[in-house]
């Protein structure tokens, strides 16, 4: 059973059908690239998910659980954490105070308490200030701690806001292009920040994702988007020689090109599959959703629930 | 009944030329202009000035009132929607009602705050429809809608600098590309606003007595709504809305008439059925009769 | 990451505060100057500064609505209304004693305000403001207008019992109250539900996303405010003694936005100073008027409140907080900043904006 289940998930806006009957499945522990041109629905169909629009039709499934009329703080709630396309960070504050504010989730005490000032939320906040700290020494951003988000560049930001979703304490994150706005090196550190998010926190990994060298070195499978529609699907080898994919992308040029055009650059990593070697075996009685998914995580980071046992998001 | 139906007409006629000064501003600037009353109440002191204390006549007076809107709206676009052009629309929003605000406060202080007239060779009784009579004054009121319904509908469709300013609302680049000025675009719109709604108030001035503020408390709310059912973004809207909240007003009295007891515990009945169909046409069809967006 | 955003700088340290005697002097000289102020002169000074306190009150009310949750309230005299006259109908119909009329007033106008919230759930931005300024007018009119509840046009009256009916230790009543509702709104927006008003000010998305069940946290904001206010409104029924609707008109509710936004949204020094000048500009007036024997000047008030508003909005948009804010930090133990950064102004990437 995979833990993300998308089952022919229709958005419609007006005229346009931005989704159309969408199926995808993202297995617990794979990190999953969505592809597809600009305009392919691919941001629409993480709303979709995440419960930010509601769809016309289809279900959506979170560990069994039909989530499809779950509102989207119900959905974070159960473990999905999201980035956004322009920064899901609070404008105003400082890169800590959206470290905190980001684990309003796991703040345990209620309402009333907290506006009242009752001494029990002064533990309360002290361990949310730590584990905040905890979240930048994991993500190398301590220097970032006590400066306003409103003075930041972008790639900086981009690192914070994925510190934010970490904060969120998610089983599954959805990546909205994670690496635009980045450098090519920079591209690649983010690569291995993902495996190693994988590795140690165990999450599973669902991102929208131009970059190809990126999507083809990290992601286990792949999903093709087109004009709303399912193009196709695979490893991410099988997908880049794929000739509709390229025809998608490059609006029909010949398939004959396809070596060149999609194939990584200057890219030196290893091929997709070589890296099986070097990983540990994977739990016992743990059952693979696809064939092939990479690494068997150990959790590093000592999160307040290390199951999927949210207090309800208030 | 049939009475109260023909006020609504009538009445209708002044909601539908004030929403279409706020239509224009919202198709131009995107943002509501709360000071579009207190154009319309400067123009009518102007009226005062000229027409009761100068001794000048009605008509020989009116463009005076006339350019005092156009002169505020003019001003209003400088000092205030432009600078805060890029700001949250709120904010545009906060700073017309403080236009509107200062207006008020300035006709305080200029102007006696008791209520005041003017006098108009159309005053005078005119023809009676099914029961009441329409003063030659509210005719005009009407011929003049109808003038601006047909002026405006040719001059968005098929004048040039008309096309510019609904470019400008849908994407000033458009216009930039194209040669045009888009602060001369927005000064424009601002113009034809502050025109339109002192053309309001010196129409509605002889029938009325009208005191500081009296426009922004008597005419904005329900030029508003009519602006909202009709439609923000259309032009016929205002025109057919404005028909619309007057004959919703104009039920509401005369339901006040039929049943007064009942009443006793809503009082000003017509006011608050105008502003119920604002709430429920906000609900349930954000952008309107003829609008495009919500 | 490391490698990709070069060796990160050494954290930034939090500024240690100190406490050094300058400050401690300068502090207990304003607060020594408010704590003996109502005592001055005969008993219209403490009047105007029952005023001035209960129009701070407001301020905060404004604040946590539009400064905090971002949303907007151009109807808000109604609230402070529904306030007044609940706490003068429970006390001079209902028999009840002032302690619990205006606690409850303040829950009345949390329920009325709650209304709206509801409103604001589904419809927002522009319209949302134009219902709420639509919702005042209304309210004004029909409201306030029922007889059994309001007394009509002769109003409600609302005596205060014996133990503060001198002027200056009513004074002292409403200044503990601002205090205590200073104090909480600080805890609150140190707690996750400020931080979640802010959140959702920013981008409701994000928020969502966050956790946040935006529908408890945005009707929330309204009966936050219509709590704060309700309360206002009942101070001020027992400060007039008497409620008359007429006092609570449409161009009420734009000074107590305006007072709020002259103040600085955001800023609950800036909205408290911004709504204590705007309650006593008419007597600054009035003296102004004294002195130069002209009437006109107290009829600029309005006038003088729409110039502050403009100027705030497009010169200096964080209001009197943002003026101010080199001197609250120093205060506040910090350094003296060398340029006043105001309150963040200064936008270099645009993040996920509503």
């Amino acid at each position: 059973m995979s833990l993300l289940e998308v089952r022919e998930v229709t958005k419609r806006f007006g005229g346009i059908t931005a989704n159309a009957d969408v199926t995808l499945d993202v297995g617990e522990w794979e990190i999953v690239g969505l592809i597809g041109p600009n305009g392919a629905g691919k941001t629409t169909l993480f709303n979709c998910i995440t419960g930010v629009y509601p769809i016309n039709s289809g279900r959506v499934g979170f560990r069994g659980r039909d989530i499809t009329t779950m509102k989207t703080h119900e959905r974070a709630g159960l473990g999905i954490g999201r980035s956004f396309q322009n920064l899901g960070l609070v404008r105003g504050t400082t890169v800590l105070q959206n470290l905190i504010t980001a684990q309003h989730m796991t703040t345990e005490y209620s309402v009333l308490e907290g506006v009242l000032g009752v001494p029990a939320t002064f533990t309360a906040e002290r361990e949310l200030v730590k584990r905040a700290d905890r979240i930048l020494e994991f993500t190398n951003l301590t220097g970032f701690r006590n400066d306003v988000i409103d003075d930041l560049s972008y790639g900086v930001l981009k690192n914070i806001e994925l510190a934010a979703v970490l904060a969120t304490d998610p089983q599954l994150i959805l990546l909205d292009e994670p690496s635009s706005g980045l450098s090519p090196t920079e591209s690649d550190e983010l690569g291995n920040v993902l495996l190693r998010l994988r590795e140690e926190i165990g999450v599973t990994i669902l991102m929208i994702e131009h970059h190809v060298p990126l999507v083809v070195r990290v992601c286990d499978y792949v999903y093709v988007l087109n004009f709303g529609n399912l193009l196709t699907e695979g490893p991410p080898h099988e997908i880049q020689k794929h000739p509709e994919v390229i025809a998608a992308y490059l609006g029909g040029a010949a398939a004959s090109d396809s070596d060149d055009e999609e194939s990584p650059d200057s890219d030196d990593e290893e091929s997709p599959d070589s890296d099986d070697e070097e990983l540990p075996a994977l739990p016992p009685g743990y059952v693979p959703f696809r064939a092939g998914p990479r690494a068997a995580p150990t959790p590093k980071l000592k999160k307040k629930t290390s199951t999927s046992k949210k207090k309800g998001a208030r | 009944m049939l009475t109260y139906v023909i006020i609504g007409l009538v009445s209708g006629a002044i909601y539908g030329l004030a929403a279409l000064g706020l239509v224009i501003i919202y198709k131009g600037s995107r943002i509501f202009n709360f000071a579009q009353g207190e154009f319309g109440t400067m123009a009518m002191y102007v009226m005062f000035v000229l027409v009761e204390l100068k001794g000048v006549p009605y008509f020989a007076a009116l463009p005076a009132g006339l350019i005092t809107g156009i002169v505020l709206g003019l001003l209003t676009e400088r000092f205030v929607a432009r600078p805060l052009a890029g700001a949250q629309k709120v904010i545009g929003l906060v700073g017309t009602a403080g236009v509107a605000l200062l207006l008020i406060g300035l006709t305080l202080v200029f102007a006696d705050p008791k209520p005041r007239s003017v006098n108009s060779p159309l005053v005078g009784v005119g023809p009676t429809i099914a029961g009441y009579t329409i003063s030659r004054q509210q005719i005009f009121a009407i011929v003049v809608l109808i003038a601006v319904a047909a002026s405006s509908a040719f001059f968005f469709k098929k004048t040039f600098l008309g096309m510019a300013i609904l470019a400008n609302s849908q994407d000033s680049s458009a216009v930039r590309i194209v040669g045009a000025s888009v602060n001369r675009i927005s000064a424009i719109t601002w113009g034809i606003a502050g025109f339109l709604g002192a053309l309001t108030g010196v129409v509605l001035a002889p029938d009325v007595a009208f005191y500081p503020g009296y426009m922004t408390t008597v005419v904005l709310i329900p030029a508003f709504t009519a602006g909202i059912v009709g439609g923000m973004t259309s032009l016929v809207g205002a025109f057919v809305a404005g028909q619309i909240i007057g004959l919703v007003e104009a039920m509401g009295y005369y339901l006040v008439k039929q049943f007064p007891d009942a009443l006793q515990t809503i009082p000003e009945a017509p006011a608050f059925l105008v502003f119920v169909v604002l709430v429920l046409t906000l609900l349930i069809r954000p952008k309107g009769l003829f609008g495009s967006e919500a | 990451m490391a490698q990709a955003v070069a060796a990160p700088p050494a954290s930034r340290p939090v500024v240690t505060r100190r406490l050094t005697p300058s400050r401690i002097i300068v502090l207990g000289i304003i607060a020594g100057g408010v704590l003996v102020y109502p005592k001055l002169g005969s008993g219209v000074a403490a009047d105007r500064f029952t005023l001035a306190v209960i129009y701070a009150i407001v301020g905060l009310s404004v604040n946590i609505l539009m400064g905090y949750a971002g949303q907007i309230s151009l109807g808000h005299q109604a609230f402070v209304g529904v306030g007044a006259f609940s706490a003068a109908y429970l006390t001079t119909k209902g028999g009840l004693p002032i302690v619990l009329s205006v606690p409850l007033a303040a829950l009345i106008g949390g329920l009325i305000a709650a209304l709206l919230g509801l409103v604001a759930l589904r419809i927002q931005g522009l319209y949302l403001a134009l219902i709420t300024l639509a919702y005042g007018a209304v309210a004004e009119r029909t409201i306030f207008g029922i007889r059994e509840l309001t007394g009509g046009g002769g109003g409600m009256p609302a005596l205060r019992p014996e133990f503060f009916t001198s002027d200056a230790s009513y004074s002292y009543v409403c200044l503990a109250v601002l205090a205590l509702l200073v104090f909480v709104d600080w805890r609150m927006l140190r707690s996750k539900f400020g931080r979640a008003l802010l959140a959702l000010k920013s981008n409701e998305n994000v928020a969502a996303s966050f956790g946040m069940n935006l529908v408890f946290y945005k009707v929330g904001a309204f009966v936050m405010a219509g709590i704060v206010a309700g309360l206002a409104g009942g101070l001020l029924a027992f400060r007039e003694q008497h409620v008359v609707s007429a006092d609570f008109t449409f161009t009420l509710a734009l000074t107590f936005v305006i007072m709020t936004v002259i103040g600085g949204l955001g800023n609950r020094t800036g909205v408290i100073l911004g709504s204590a000048f705007t309650a006593y500009l008419p007597f600054i007036l009035n003296k102004i008027s004294d002195w130069t024997g002209s009437s006109r000047v107290i009829v600029l008030r309005i006038a003088i409140t729409a110039i502050l508003l403009l100027l705030t909005l497009t010169k200096t948009p964080g209001g009197i907080g943002q003026q101010i804010h080199p001197l609250t930090e120093w205060l506040s133990g910090k350094p003296f900043p060398r340029h006043n950064k105001g309150h963040g102004r200064k936008r270099k990437v645009k993040t996920e904006a509503a």
